[in-house]
């Protein structure tokens, strides 16, 4: 009979305790990691300055462009004139964005012009639809993405010709 | 009384089978608070697995988790980071079981959840070229604390009320 050489034995339950001194370690590595994302990823991020509006993409093209400081602050590329519908709602704009001239796969966003931010209301994208559960995104920063669609949401700001300013 | 192979091997069977159902369910609901987070319930059998049965039988549940799991919840493309992730994440809980040793399962967990919610958000990142998203990893990593929490308790309160025998 061969030996069991597993030096990894099983936990023994009379020994199980719910905290050991050394915990105090691991806790402790746990919340210098936690702020130090923190450090790098949200706090610089909220000292931007604000962007003027929202750029809407779909597997790496641009779809719809949304610049507050216009009159008519949606635009829709030329490409995606068929895939698009924008409807005046309260305070802001619908903007449906289908995947096909079926309409089969859509996406539904909501840009609010008061208060200059972008939400995902509806999609049939996949189950958990984690487009429609990200909090809404505002000028300052925040991306909504959905993967199934290869649709993203970002904030841009714009030249003074409306081009999209790069970096 | 040592596990003979034959029961190690059921034994992983049946927590690789209730890992996938967990996970199955789980991706069914809505995420918590944003996109991404989950309370991870089906990482109560990746842990329970290497706790009473050692890092083989954790790291086989957590392969067959993923792949079986991604296959039936129609995925497919969560492989990737949800695999790197997890490995390294249980190597980190499998090193601090059995290298430090008298670390409670409570504190494993919380360690296994942390690096497992910011790496698989990291990777998702690099590989989708979604860069924006790094914003969301430190609220992530809050939730993966909670999760942890929850999932090392849980363990805890299992292994407290399992009969002697099954560990050996």
């Amino acid at each position: 009979m061969n030996e069991n050489k597993n030096t990894q034995k099983p936990i023994n339950k009379l020994s199980l305790k719910p905290f050991y001194l050394r915990d105090l370690a691991v806790y402790i590595c746990t919340a210098i990691i936690v702020l130090l994302l923190f450090v790098f990823f949200v706090f610089p991020k909220n000292n931007q300055p604000a962007k003027q509006g929202f750029i809407v993409s779909v597997n790496g093209k641009t779809a719809v462009t949304v610049n507050f400081n216009l009159t008519t602050p949606i635009s829709v590329a030329n490409d995606f004139n068929q895939l698009v519908k924008v409807e005046n709602v309260d305070n802001g704009f619908m903007v449906t964005i289908y995947t096909s001239t079926s309409k089969d796969g859509f996406n539904e966003i909501y840009f609010n012009t008061v208060e200059k931010t972008a939400k995902v209301t509806e999609s049939n994208c996949s189950p958990r639809k984690d487009c429609v559960h990200t909090p809404s995104i505002n000028t300052v920063s925040g991306t909504i993405i959905c993967a199934p669609r290869t649709l993203k949401i970002s904030p841009v700001g714009f030249n003074g010709d409306g081009t999209i300013v790069v970096g | 009384m040592k596990k003979s192979t034959v029961y190690k091997i059921c034994l992983t069977g049946l927590f690789s089978a209730l890992a996938t159902i967990a996970f199955v369910i789980e991706s069914l609901f809505p995420p918590l608070f944003m996109p991404g987070a989950r309370i991870g319930v089906s990482n109560v059998f990746i842990l329970l697995a290497t706790a009473t049965l050692g890092c083989a039988s954790g790291f086989t549940t957590l392969t067959v988790k993923i792949l079986l799991g991604s296959l039936f919840s129609g995925n497919i493309s969560s492989i990737m980071y949800s695999l790197t992730a997890g490995l390294i994440s249980l190597s980190i809980e499998c090193i601090l079981m059995f290298k430090v040793k008298r670390v409670s399962l409570i504190a494993i967990s919380v360690a296994g959840a942390v690096i497992n919610t910011t790496v698989q958000n990291a990777v998702f990142c690099i590989i989708s070229n979604t860069p924006e998203f790094f914003v969301y990893l430190p609220y992530l990593a809050v939730i993966g604390v909670i999760s942890g929490l929850t999932v090392g308790f849980a363990v805890y309160l299992i292994i407290k009320k399992l009969p002697k025998k099954l560990l050996g």
